[in-house]
């Protein structure tokens, strides 16, 4: 009961300074405070000390560094010819797919997912390139936040994932192994949406543009050349990592200085051009950043709450058969998915969870590729997700616009959950084939 | 007024080039890295030290000039229904709030510093940095962050125009 | 209630450690103490962060490794210098002489160390068995602090400092050929998916401490104080305890799949490792001053 008030309590905390708004992170950081002072009852100079310590740890992890080089890298494709080329050029390829460039927003998601771990970075990257040319060109502002809401989180199911190699530490399982198992469940979210925007376009065609008339040849060969520049960019990328030569966290880099290359070669690199990515890159980056940061402090504070211990412990205590468990555990990482970012709903919840869901037979890669899932769906629901976060920020909808547009590829992930639960074999196929 | 605004908003500008320069060094030190790694087997070790030092001044510093151009986000339920004038009184009471925060938390660091500085503490790497420099970058930076949160509210109660260039990040084609 | 912050897992020896402890507690002060333990850098704090956290009355107790703290006070580099100490019984015995000198620092820090337990053994992991300098000769080892990248570097092999996140990856595309870790490290990610052979070489075993901060310490009665303290003492013998059966353990489950161990080198191959280290131990002797050469004395005449 004590959990249950000291969680209602918070969340209440919460709804007060975003209704009153209070910009997020400085929000999520009066949260934090309000919460520890009233529902802990520690005193304020206890409560900076704590501050101080997490948000130094936080702001200046590696982890946090990749971030902000992905999106000026974004913001390079963005404000030179590369992004437009590459709707150019994809146009007459998609002519024929119900919802057309639509789906640049889950493949090109997807395809970033390879090479970013992270799902603020997939989607600030890959928003800041499509939203513009996808409403220049009329297509559905709606349906296209939210499949890139949606979309964007495979940043962490699709290797590599921060949240998976966190995962595998702390359960001690194989991090190879656990990112093999997100490769076909990333693929199937992927159809899903894709399915879903087939669908829905299909059914009411005013969501996309009329259709141009024929083409010919010539303009398939001139669509192949435009999308030179994006493909060389991501071999790049893709290569660096998979042959060793930079780590996941490391591509960031290898991303940015190729896309300065591609600009010199396109003679498109001026002074100006550089200083405005840089500006551009700052001004998302510190808008992604500070949340994440201050929501860093917030789960700290959630912790010494004991909210998710205490949960957990509750689920624990009702002795439920295996699928019962499953249904509540995932009840329990939807409402912790209201206000904690993805690694903290790990860490916080594990040593409990996961014990209970050997015990109850479920195999450990599974459970990864299952929580992650959760941890995804995390991403796009109110008030706290990152993803709404972040596309309110670079389409200027509000946030309960983007919310309601994200809701359909929520949905659509849980689903995803019921087929990983009935089929456990996507997830695990690929690893015992890899890894016997 | 009119100078006190455009003054802050110029030290905000100047903090925010500072952690451009910071995202740049992020780029070219895991660049270096990589090519000492590749073709010479050795190591800076001191990459993830170092950019994360980097990480925080490029956040942290970037605040004040990211506020002033109206991109850290809120949320506007409640907000975009109220008359212009309470939605101004409310903007200047959270840019306030943000501004006391900032200045709590500098003060924190302040206090980190100084052990820091008297201890004698220094990263356990090999270029063993005395940890005052970072944690002091940090608390510069907010403390940056605070003067700007606090120009913030005070023009919103005197109504006085932003200082920043009017360049919307987001650029929906309507 | 307190809380304690553990970066490791669960699961790990420093979690098993630190759940002893913290169930002794609670039976021997009859659950006037609680102590709910955060494992897995579930609050948000490093081992490193965790000194001044505890101290500050952030945390009231905290589990850390003291080569993290090794900024903070030189002398807490003693217990993780290159192969000084390779056997359990060299292990406590340096432990037991310099423990007057950590108490001290801690104490200057408003904190008391309540008790201190060993990690195993760090070795090589690699794709091979290395018996030899020749072995190490040009192989790109991935190291964790100054003291094993010095030592590594003047065995003739490559050092190279990435994060331990990174550490699958780079491996599985070969950009890093051996890692410098505890079996139970290894063994906790599964590495036989990616290297076939460990090799012992008994490196260095670093100290954990549980630590508490005096203004919590005080706070209790003389009584309370006593119990807290048995059960210290209790959680310290299990801990000391693990060490031998943990790492048996681990050849084991390491043997099991598939995985090549080498539990012994060569003692010319011991002498050169050693002599590789020599200097990092003499620059740090020098820097750490008297405190430092008096335990080191005391330990090598004992
Ligand atoms: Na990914
Ligand atoms: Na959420």
């Amino acid at each position: 009961m004590d959990t249950l008030f000291t969680a209602a309590a918070t969340l209440a905390f919460l709804l007060f300074f975003l209704g009153l708004g209070v910009w997020v992170f400085i929000s999520l950081a009066l949260v934090a405070t309000a919460a520890l002072f009233f529902l802990h009852g520690m005193d304020l100079s206890r409560i900076g000390s704590i501050a101080a310590g997490i948000i130094y740890r936080y702001s200046t992890s590696w982890e946090l560094s990749a971030i902000p080089m992905f999106i000026w890298m974004g913001e390079i494709i963005f404000r030179t010819d590369i992004s437009a080329r590459l709707f150019r050029g994809l146009s007459p390829f998609v002519d024929y797919i119900p919802g057309r460039l639509l789906h640049t927003n889950v493949l090109g998601c997807t395809l970033f997912a390879a090479v970013s771990g992270s799902s603020p970075a997939t989607t600030a990257t890959v928003g800041r390139i499509t939203t513009r040319e996808l409403s220049a060109r009329g297509y559905d502002d709606r349906l296209s936040l939210g499949s890139l809401a949606g979309a964007g989180s495979l940043g962490l199911l699709i290797p590599p994932s921060i949240v998976m190699i966190v995962y595998g530490i702390l359960a001690e399982q194989s991090i190879s192994r656990l990112f093999a198992a997100g490769v076909l469940p990333g693929l199937m979210i992927s159809a899903l949406y894709s399915g879903y925007i087939m669908l829905r376009t299909t059914l009411s065609p005013a969501l996309v543009p009329a259709k141009r008339e024929a083409r010919n040849a010539l303009d398939f060969l001139r669509a192949i050349w435009d999308l030179v520049p994006l493909a060389v960019l991501m071999t790049i990328v893709l290569g660096s990592i998979y042959t060793g030569i930079a780590t996941p966290s490391e591509a960031a880099a290898v991303g940015v200085i190729t896309a300065i290359a591609i600009a010199l070669v396109t003679r498109q690199l001026s002074l100006a051009l550089l200083r405005d990515t840089l500006m551009g890159a700052l001004r998302t980056s510190c808008m992604v950043c500070s949340i994440l940061i201050t929501a860093a402090f917030m789960s700290t504070a959630i912790g010494y709450l004991h909210i998710p211990a205490d949960v957990a412990d509750g689920i624990a205590s009702l002795h439920l058969p295996p699928w019962g468990l499953l249904v509540v555990l995932s009840l329990f990482y939807l409402g912790l998915g209201f206000f904690l970012d993805g690694t903290s709903i790990v860490v916080m919840s594990l040593p409990i969870s996961l014990p209970l869901a050997l015990q109850a037979g479920f195999d450990p890669i599974w459970f990864g590729v299952y929580l992650v899932l959760m941890v995804e769906m995390a991403q796009v629901t109110p008030p706290v997700g990152f993803n709404l976060f972040v596309l309110q920020g670079i389409s200027g909808r509000s946030i309960s616009y983007v919310a309601r547009a994200a809701l359909p590829f929520f949905v659509l992930m849980l689903l995803g959950v019921v087929l990983l639960a009935v089929f456990p074999d996507i997830a695990l196929w690929l690893p015992n084939f890899l890894y016997g | 007024m009119a100078r006190f605004y455009s003054n802050v908003f110029a030290l905000s500008r100047l903090a925010a080039v500072i952690a451009a320069c910071a995202l740049v060094y992020m780029v070219s030190h895991i660049a270096y890295e990589i090519i000492l790694r590749s073709f010479f087997a050795t190591s800076t070790f001191v990459l993830d030290e170092f950019v994360g030092y980097a990480i925080g001044i490029c956040i942290i510093w970037s605040l004040g000039y990211v506020l002033e151009h109206g991109d850290l986000i809120r949320v506007g339920l409640v907000l975009d229904r109220l008359p212009e004038r309470a939605q101004q009184l409310l903007t200047a009471v959270s840019a306030l709030v943000a501004c006391a925060l900032s200045v709590g938390l500098a003060w924190m660091f302040w206090i980190r510093v100084a052990r820091a500085w008297s201890r004698g503490t220094v990263s356990s790497s090999v270029a063993a940095v005395p940890t005052w420099i970072p944690e002091g970058a940090i608390m510069v930076g907010l403390g940056v962050f605070a003067l700007a949160a606090f120009a913030h509210g005070l023009r919103h109660i005197t109504g006085h125009p932003s200082p920043a260039p009017h360049t919307p990040l987001a650029t929906p084609v309507e | 209630t307190w809380d304690l912050s553990n970066e490791y897992p669960a699961g790990s020896l420093q979690g098993q450690t630190a759940e002893f402890f913290a169930k002794a507690v609670a039976e021997k002060t009859d659950g006037e103490i609680e102590v709910t333990i955060h494992h897995g850098a579930s609050l948000g704090y490093k081992s490193v962060d965790h000194f001044d956290a505890v101290g500050d009355g952030a945390l009231q107790a905290a589990s850390s490794a003291f080569v993290f703290w090794t900024g903070i006070d030189p002398i807490f580099q003693l217990s993780s210098l290159p192969f000084l100490a390779p056997t359990s019984k060299d292990i406590h015995d340096l432990y037991v002489l310099a423990k007057p000198e950590y108490e001290k620092v801690l104490e200057d820090n408003n904190q008391m160390l309540l008790l201190t337990t060993p990690w195993p053994s760090s070795g090589l992991w690699g794709d091979k068995p290395f018996t030899s300098t020749a072995d190490l000769e040009g192989v790109k080892v991935r190291t964790y602090d100054v003291a094993s990248t010095e030592t590594i570097k003047n065995a003739g092999a490559f050092p190279i400092q990435i994060s331990w996140a990174d550490v699958p990856a780079q491996l599985s595309t070969n950009a890093i050929d051996a890692v410098l870790t505890s079996p139970n490290g290894g063994v906790g990610v599964q590495m036989w998916e990616l290297q076939s052979d460990f090799t012992n070489v008994n490196y260095a075993s670093s100290l954990q401490a549980i630590h508490l901060n005096l203004d919590a310490w005080d706070d209790l009665s003389e009584e309370t104080q006593v119990a807290v303290k048995e059960a210290a003492v209790e959680a310290e013998d299990f801990g000391w305890g693990l060490l031998a059966d943990a790492t048996a353990k681990d050849f084991d489950t390491m043997r099991e799949n598939g995985m090549t161990v080498t539990e012994e080198i060569p003692a010319d191959f011991a002498r050169n490792l050693t002599a590789a280290a020599q200097p990092f131990i003499d620059k740090w002797l020098e820097e750490t001053g008297e405190r430092a050469q008096s335990i080191m004395t005391a330990y090598q005449s004992r």
